[in-house]
């Protein structure tokens, strides 16, 4: 069970004089036990990728397969959940019920099972089952954004995919977000997340997709990263590598405040 | 100056709690001045006091004296005090560069040589002058956010105020414009600068911390990135900083009197290569 | 970037020069001679003084044709209304339909009008900024008493440019909207108002939310919708005088020949 992407090519405005190559050549396997996080800078092509993946977009030449059937297949798009950046801006619905309830719904969901997964999908994000009767829009701004998750939850997707998820959070709320999709990921769903934040990222997945100008420079495991690339790093670690290139033992993979400070006050007592 | 004292602002729908509750906050002229605090703390609302898009519900503004207050002094406060939002998507009035910068200038309804020149001197400024005749949407987010810039500058303002600008960008566009504030600073434009991520604002000479509509500190960024209690105002403190923290207290590296903690990389380097 | 209306091409003829003042009246005055004109000769007559001025343009014919492309159905419903429910000698019947010469002849008509109106104010917006077409339009409007109805020049001039800063803006976030909602399984195919719902409520809520942040915005930087000034200064040339003579003249030998 996997997406398999291979030898796609993308553009936008094909066939005109604004023709712009967004994706050029990837070749990429996604397993579904996988945690992934796709980084690269604004403008990389990572974005438009994803939209690969549910068949939103049909690549110009080689294929996406989900599970063996191609991405742009109708009975894949249910498979695949796609969280947009900003997802609270695409709420409409009356209540919170019918908010989470319509994903489902189009996919032909009803009766019990339906009122299930709302409530299931809710207790996903962190939510009361009370507030199903309430508008969304009288919600806070966190508990939207998660209104919105738990929408595309309720389409039991076997790849949940989140665009920027955490753009305009502040700590807590990406605390909140991480956590959660780490309880969705133990429920046996693939994970994929794109962000530029690359500091987000490397202690949560296990692996790494770096995107450059449309092409894919490097896909593995974090460690593997850490060993290959220089750059983006996040700031501690090129503290630790400033460190190492002065001649101090330290490792070059270190992701956290508290391994860094461990490592440091290795080195002392060693002196 | 600016001279905020007992400031309190309600919605009037939601009375119970008011959104900002009893501010005193004094800024001087030439300063850099950072309000930071989590989503929702209220520091949004305050900055939009400082040029009369909100009026207090109690307690005064003033800007050089200008009460918000009144009526008639509100065009020539929101002249002296330019605001550049979060979303440059809706902050362009024009369909190209230069027209969005003249929109300010076209309303103080200068003359079309002044509005020319100020214009080409706001661009110059933030290094846009090239973009003039672009249409401001193709542009990137980064060079967005200098056209706004640009577009306040061209008012010849003497605050600024940038709420949440950079929350949108990637890290070189955020060095572009803490380039910029810099330039700025030295031209003697105050700085009031919003964010809710601590790491763009060491270089200010000094830190609101808000929280619940109430300021918690209010001192100079080493005092208030040394407070041990800051993390539970729901900031995200860079993982340098909390780890020069760390390393200061156990007394590994030594911030001397006259040094700061370090807060970049480069500088924390340099001071555990002395240290160790 | 999206195009729809306003497709200024860059250039330096004669036309790019003149002022939009100047251009805007000869619109209006060629729209009254087109919606007059009855007889082949005179639609002929139309065509010519389109191809001339086209020509001194300097601006692709295609660009001009492009125009039309957004009212084709416009075009097309238009002509069939009047073929088919104008009274006169039937061409055939088939049940209750049945298409007349009359009908036929006012259809060509009604249709080569709308279609030359588009032509020439597609060579107004061909060889000027939309700005320029916003501070032409508000100079010409400035003397009318619009106090009287609430709004200034200035007002109508910045709304016409902010819709044309706005529009493009909706389709992309109407387009972000429907892939988001696409997503979630929306199909138009099944449950149509729900899934046009799903689009439309989240695309009003974003326009509202982008129509406060930039009336926040331009308060901000002083708009008060009364007098202004403008980043370019409309000044009438010899050449905009000469164009507005030979459009006088031309009017008064219509006049007085006919």
């Amino acid at each position: 069970m996997s997406i398999n992407i291979k030898n796609v090519d993308y553009s936008y405005n094909k066939n005109t004089q604004l023709e712009t190559r967004v994706l050029e050549n990837i070749n990429l396997t996604i397993d579904k036990n996988e945690f992934v996080g796709i980084t690269g800078k604004i403008g990389s092509g990572k974005s438009t990728l994803i939209k690969l993946f549910n068949g939103l977009f049909v690549p110009d030449n080689g294929y996406v397969h989900v599970d063996r059937v191609d991405a742009s297949d109708k009975k894949t798009r249910k498979k695949v959940g796609l969280l947009f950046q900003n997802p609270h801006e695409q709420l409409f619905s009356k209540t919170v019920y019918e908010e989470i309830a319509f994903a489902p719904s189009n996919f032909g969901i009803k009766g019990d099972d339906l009122t299930e997964r709302v409530h299931e999908s809710l207790h996903l994000v962190g939510l009361d089952s009370k507030i199903t009767d309430m508008s969304p829009f009288k919600l806070s701004g966190g508990e939207m954004r998660r209104v919105a998750l738990a929408g595309v939850l309720a389409m039991k997707p076997e790849y949940l995919i989140l665009d920027e998820p955490t753009s305009g959070m502040d700590i807590k709320g990406k605390k909140e977000l991480y956590s959660n999709l780490k309880r969705i990921h133990s429920t046996g769903a693939c994970v994929i997340i794109v962000s530029h934040q690359i500091d987000d990222l490397l202690p949560v997945v296990n692996k790494i997709v770096l995107m450059d100008d449309g092409k894919m420079t490097f896909a593995g495991t974090p460690s593997e990263y850490l060993e290959n690339i220089s750059s983006p790093v996040p700031e501690i670690t090129q503290l630790m590598r400033g460190l190492r290139s002065k001649g101090f033992n330290v490792r070059n993979d270190v992701l956290t405040v508290d391994d860094a400070y461990g490592q440091i006050k290795n080195l002392l007592t060693k002196k | 100056m600016i001279d905020i004292k007992n400031l309190v602002y309600q919605y009037e729908s939601n009375s119970k709690y008011p959104v900002l509750d009893r501010l005193n906050i004094q800024i001087k002229k030439g300063e850099f001045v950072s309000i930071v605090g989590e989503n929702g703390c209220g520091k949004s609302t305050l900055v939009q006091h400082l040029n009369a898009l909100l009026i207090p519900s109690k307690g005064t503004v003033q800007i050089e004296g200008l009460d918000t207050k009144k009526q008639s002094n509100i065009w020539s406060i929101r002249q002296k005090v330019g605001m550049v939002f979060q979303n440059p998507q809706s902050q362009f009035i024009g369909t190209t560069v230069q027209e969005d910068v003249a929109f300010g200038p076209e309303n103080l309804a200068l003359s079309n040589h002044e509005i020319q020149t100020r214009v080409n001197d706001a661009l110059e400024q933030v290094g846009m002058l090239d973009f003039k005749e672009y249409n401001p949407m193709s542009l990137s987010g980064g060079q967005k956010q200098c056209v706004a810039i640009a577009g306040v500058l061209a008012m010849k303002p003497e605050y600024i105020v940038l709420d949440e600008i950079t929350s949108m960008l990637d890290d070189k566009s955020q060095k572009t414009i803490s380039d910029i504030i810099k330039h700025l600073q030295k031209n003697g434009i105050t700085i009031i600068y919003v964010t809710h991520r601590i790491k763009d604002v060491v270089n200010s000479d000094r830190i609101i911390v808000m929280s619940k509509g109430r300021i918690l500190y209010n001192d100079k960024p080493q005092t208030v990135l040394e407070e041990p209690s800051l993390p539970e105002s729901g900031i995200e403190i860079p993982p340098i900083v909390e780890l020069a923290n760390r390393l200061k207290r156990d007394g590994i590296i030594d911030t001397y009197n006259n040094k700061n903690l370090p807060f970049s990389n480069k500088e924390l380097l340099e001071d555990l290569c002395q240290s160790i | 970037m999206h195009s729809f209306f306003f497709n200024y091409v860059p250039g330096n003829s004669l036309i790019h020069h003149l002022d939009p003042r100047t251009k805007l009246l000869a619109v209006m005055v060629a729209s009254i001679f087109i919606f007059n004109a009855e007889t082949f000769l005179e639609l002929v007559t139309i065509a010519g003084f389109f191809v001339i001025i086209a020509f001194i343009s300097g601006v692709n014919y295609s660009i001009f044709l492009k125009s039309l492309r957004p009212m084709s159905l416009f075009f097309i419903f238009l002509f069939f209304i009047q073929l088919f429910l104008s009274e006169g000698k039937p061409i055939f019947t088939i049940g209750f339909i049945n298409p007349t010469y009359e009908g036929l002849i006012t259809g060509l008509q009604i249709t080569t009008r709308f279609i030359f109106l588009i032509l020439f104010a597609s060579i107004l917006t061909a060889t000027t900024q939309p700005v320029m077409i916003t501070s032409g339009i508000e100079r010409l409007i400035r003397p009318l008493p619009l106090k009287y109805i609430g709004v200034s020049s200035f007002d109508i001039a910045t709304m016409m440019s902010l819709s044309i800063r706005f529009i493009p803006l909706l389709f992309d976030n109407a387009k972000k909207i429907q892939y988001a909602q696409m997503s979630r399984g929306m199909d138009f195919k099944n449950n149509i108002f729900k899934s046009f719902s799903s689009v439309a409520v989240p695309l009003i809520m974003s326009t509202k939310r982008t129509a406060q942040d930039i009336a926040i915005a331009m308060e901000s930087r002083c708009y008060q919708g009364i007098y202004r000034t403008s980043l370019f200064e409309l000044e009438m040339k010899n050449a905009d005088w000469i164009v507005l003579l030979g459009i006088s003249i031309m009017v008064l030998l219509f006049m007085f020949l006919i």
